[in-house]
């Protein structure tokens, strides 16, 4: 079950989909490792940020006020709470509707429940 | 198979591990350039506290049981160093100039020649490095054709390795 809500109060900013985010878990640290001209490596650390996540799922699309829906929480707020199985998350949203099936896409901006 | 290395020092007792060197060579003296891919604050200010001190490209080979032989290509004393750093990646760029005068002129063959080009102030070839080309220097680039050095541009990163020599005037 994947929730989306407007961030302030919205009798409408509600959504609640039946589908599952396809990599709820996942996590990469920022940095890089170079190959050095001595036959090793450099390693830069930059730490870990829940921003460089993004979530994305895909499910048929059965419900046309669900897409209504979706399109007006995107169209109306800069960003959205998002509830996936791994966490709750304020995120930047699109989506796209092609041959009967939704592609959702969440960039993490930040987490909410640690 | 030895693997060659080229590995950076400061002062005699740091050593940096650079991802890319730039080595020029014209008339008035040698300017090394070095790119390492780390650095932070405190680096920076521990190679900025060696100003002047000597920075020395070193060249050599690395053995599979891991002993190293090692032979100074390049020494300048140390004039700047720069940090950048952004999101995923940090560089330190160390640079130093030398106004030494060069060692006596030899005669040194070319090969690996990949790219040349001929104009009225004279000719610039691309070519496998010969570490110690300097200007004054005879480039003997095979055939019988041979090249009086004006300048040299050695460039080293870990996809590839260059030189280039136009010629003097």
């Amino acid at each position: 079950m994947i929730t989306l809500a407007a961030p302030t109060y919205d009798l409408n900013g509600y959504l609640a989909i039946n589908a599952r985010v396809r990599q709820p878990y996942q996590a990469s640290r920022r940095g890089s490792v170079t190959a050095t001209l001595d036959g090793s490596v450099a390693v830069y650390d930059a730490g870990y940020s829940d921003a460089d996540t993004v979530f994305s799922a895909q499910w048929p699309a059965k419900d046309k006020d669900q897409l209504i829906t979706l399109r007006y929480l995107i169209a109306y707020y800069p960003y959205l709470i998002a509830c996936v199985e791994s966490g709750c998350y304020r995120v930047r949203v699109n989506f796209t509707f092609d041959r009967r099936t939704v592609t959702l896409s969440m960039q993490v901006l930040e987490r909410l429940d640690e | 198979m030895n693997q060659p290395i080229y590995k950076i020092s400061l002062a005699g007792d740091v050593w940096l591990a650079a991802s890319s060197v730039s080595l020029r060579r014209p008339a008035s003296g040698a300017y090394l350039s070095i790119v390492c891919p780390v650095g932070d604050a405190d680096l920076l200010a521990a190679v900025l506290a060696r100003d002047g001190e000597d920075l020395v490209l070193w060249r050599g080979t690395r053995a599979p049981d891991g002993t190293e032989s090692l032979i100074e290509m390049e020494s300048v004393p140390l004039s700047s160093a720069a940090l950048a750093v952004g999101a995923n990646s940090a560089s330190l760029t160390i640079s130093g100039r030398s106004q030494a005068a060069y060692p006596a002129a030899a005669t040194r063959a070319v090969s690996g020649i990949s790219y040349r080009n001929t104009t009225g102030t004279g000719r610039t070839v691309r070519a496998d490095v010969v570490p110690d080309m300097v200007p004054g220097d005879t480039a003997d680039l095979g055939g019988g054709e041979t090249m009086t050095v004006g300048s040299v541009t050695i460039t080293l990163s870990t996809s590839l390795s260059s030189m280039e020599l136009s010629e003097a005037e």
